[in-house]
């Protein structure tokens, strides 16, 4: 379960403000898919940093797993986040000299993860990653690349999984694949909340909020 | 997966980043290293070289000092034996003696085992009238060389003159047309010439020298001599005073003379020897103790210069990788790698370097150093420092902390950044 409440939050640089954030609330329950899209510029990345504890909000609430993460100290809530998010980025993130399979193990460095290799394996059965999981990223075509961050993401199973534009660089083809592999992820039980300007991501959501200038303007 | 297998890696990754930090700490050590091989090399080098300088150097004062002897040998140490009551005045306006002793003081000197003298020769002496030719000449009657019966028999310091001949002195000679071979009459009594002396521009070449008891008749003092010339052989006891002393205790009725400064001058020329030999040995002792002392102070300012530079060098190639690692620390980051984790990750990845670079560095100093102790002893056989496993360890302890520490700043930069930066970016 994850619940963001009235979050707000303003950019300071050289003088100027920005308002990225200006009273948002969105409660993610579990085993469901939210979409929530908006224009560039809009706020959601920032929403989504905000809602994944890296992110401390000017005023709001975030609470997840029954927590909130910034009432922790930066050690415990680096541990929070080890334990209940898993991250997925428009720009992968990968670790560029670890292959395939052990970019998908590295949450394994954050926290002790038993079953990885097992379960790091199912995945890369899952996510059609088989022939490539030695290959390091840049070996890797960027649907490839976005499905072992998929795949790293959620290879602790985390409660809460959060995607920014993970469809961004994709073409058709594997742009599907993945809202596909999020929309499963969720039937799991988990709260998935995805943040894209991409108008298909609708056809997998279960709710679509409309973002602009830091506001949810509209839920469909 | 695990650090250790995420550092190796990146190390392996950024090869080139690793292989010059490591490179950084192996100049740094090998600076070092060697120095301390070669200032340990030298600390024992001297004083085995000091010995054995100081042993040539004896050895070559002992060389001088015995040229010198063999040198100053003909000079010996002269005393002249007078009888107690010759006035002194007279006989050195006379140059001899008149009053005399009995020839018996000879062999009393030789029997008495005086240490101090070696040579004894009695003459008689006087300056006469050569009615015959009517010129005045002086007279010596000789013994040649009294014998020493403790000592080994040495060659007479001059030989003496048969009976019935006479060496001539060379103006005499040249004056009276005397020749070897020829004879001369004196005082009624014909003497064979044996020989004429070279010029000495001194009495000598007025002088007849014949035989010691042949002389005694013809002066009319049977059994009598006026003086005794011993000549004694240097020793460092021996002074006038010993000599003087050692005489008149056995011959209490005689007096001493020192007839010359030739023992002190031979003692001021092997004084004189040992003191260039000290003098040598000083100066090549100042010398190499000024060239290890400059050596000293160049390690003393050049070697943490050289340390101090590599260490600026490892924090820079540190800043550089995790400047080229910001994506990859906020990604880990942001999957919850604690800052602290990061942190002691890219530490350990220098303190790695370090141990590399010290490893080499070791290894690469006492090459270094063996090299140069090899060229500097060119042709000997040069002293290969020993291994020094203490200070071995110490470098490889000390090095990657160093190392290490030279990553703290960049590595505390990089846990700390905000990951919520990177991630931002599109
Ligand atoms: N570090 C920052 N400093 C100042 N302004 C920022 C910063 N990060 C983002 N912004 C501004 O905040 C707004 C929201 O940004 P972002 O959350 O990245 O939007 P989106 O992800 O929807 O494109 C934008 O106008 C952006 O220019
Ligand atoms: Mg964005």
């Amino acid at each position: 379960m994850l619940r963001i409440e009235e979050l707000t939050k303003t950019y300071r640089a050289s003088g100027r403000q920005v308002r990225a954030l200006d009273g948002v609330s969105i409660q993610v329950a579990p085993g469901e898919l939210v979409a929530v899209e908006g224009p560039s510029g809009c706020g959601k990345t920032t929403l989504l940093l905000v809602a994944g504890a890296l992110l401390r909000p000017d005023g709001g609430q975030v609470t997840l797993a029954g927590q909130d993460p910034y009432a922790l100290a930066p050690e415990a809530r680096a541990r929070f986040r080890a334990e209940h998010i898993g991250f997925v980025f428009q720009q992968f993130h990968l670790v560029p000299y670890l292959s395939a399979l052990d970019n998908i193990l590295a949450p394994a460095l954050a926290r002790d993860l038993p079953e990885a290799r097992g379960r790091a394996d199912e995945l890369v059965e899952r996510l059609g990653l088989s022939a490539r999981r030695g290959h390091v990223p840049a070996e890797l075509s960027t649907g490839e690349r976005q499905r072992a961050a998929l795949a790293r993401a959620i290879l602790g199973r985390p409660p809460v999984l959060l995607a920014d534009e993970p469809t961004g660089n994709l073409d058709e083809e594997n742009g599907r694949a993945v809202l596909g592999h999020l929309a499963d992820y969720a039937a799991g039980g988990a709260a998935v909340l995805l943040v894209t300007h991409d108008p298909r991501a609708a056809g997998y959501a279960a709710r679509v909020l409309l973002m602009e200038a830091g506001r949810i303007r509209d839920g469909r | 997966m695990s650090v250790w297998r995420l550092i190796a890696k990146e190390i392996a990754y950024r090869r080139w980043n690793f292989a010059l930090a490591v490179l950084a700490v192996a100049v740094a050590v090998a600076c070092l290293v060697g120095e301390l091989v070669l200032l340990a090399a030298h600390e024992s080098q001297a004083e085995g070289l000091a010995d054995s300088q100081e042993a040539r150097a004896r050895g070559r004062t002992e060389r001088l000092q015995d040229d010198y002897r063999v040198i100053t040998k003909g000079l010996g140490y002269n005393v002249l034996v007078l009888p107690k009551e010759q006035d002194l005045a007279e006989f050195h306006l006379l140059g001899y003696a008149t009053a005399t002793m009995p020839e018996t003081n000879v062999a009393r000197l030789a029997a008495a085992s005086v240490i101090t003298v070696q040579h004894l020769l009695p003459t008689l002496q006087q300056k006469l009238q050569w009615p015959e030719k009517k010129t005045s000449i002086m007279l010596i009657g000789t013994r040649g060389e009294a014998p020493l019966s403790h000592r080994d028999p040495k060659k007479p310091i001059r030989e003496a003159v048969p009976a019935g001949e006479a060496v001539v002195g060379h103006v005499l000679a040249q004056g009276m047309g005397l020749a070897p071979g020829g004879t001369l009459a004196l005082r009624g009594r014909t003497f064979r010439v044996r020989e004429v002396r070279p010029p000495v521009g001194n009495e000598d070449d007025v002088t007849i020298w014949i035989n010691l008891a042949e002389a005694q008749e013809l002066l009319g003092k049977p059994g009598r001599i006026s003086a005794i010339l011993a000549l004694s052989c240097f020793c460092a006891e021996a002074t006038p005073e010993g000599i003087r002393r050692e005489v008149t205790r056995v011959l209490p009725d005689t007096q001493v003379l020192e007839l010359s400064a030739q023992a002190a001058t031979r003692r001021a020329a092997r004084a004189r020897a040992a003191a260039h030999s000290a003098e040598t040995l000083a100066d090549e002792a100042a010398g190499r103790l000024a060239a290890r002392a400059q050596r000293a102070a160049f390690a003393a300012w050049m070697v943490p210069l050289v340390i101090v530079a590599c260490t600026v060098w490892v924090g820079v190639l540190a800043l550089a990788n995790v400047r080229e690692r910001r994506d990859e620390i906020g990604i880990l980051r942001a999957l919850g790698v604690g800052a602290r984790r990061v942190f002691s990750l890219l530490v350990a990845r220098s303190l790695l370097s370090g141990l590399g670079g010290a490893a080499a560095g070791c290894a690469a100093g006492y090459a270094l150093g063996a090299t140069w102790l090899w060229r500097e002893s060119a042709g000997e056989a040069a002293a290969l420092p020993p291994f020094d496993a203490l200070m071995a360890a110490g470098v490889l302890i000390l090095a990657p902390l160093v190392s290490a520490a030279a990553a703290l700043v960049p590595a505390m930069l990089a846990a700390h950044q905000d990951p919520a930066d990177v991630l931002r970016e599109e």
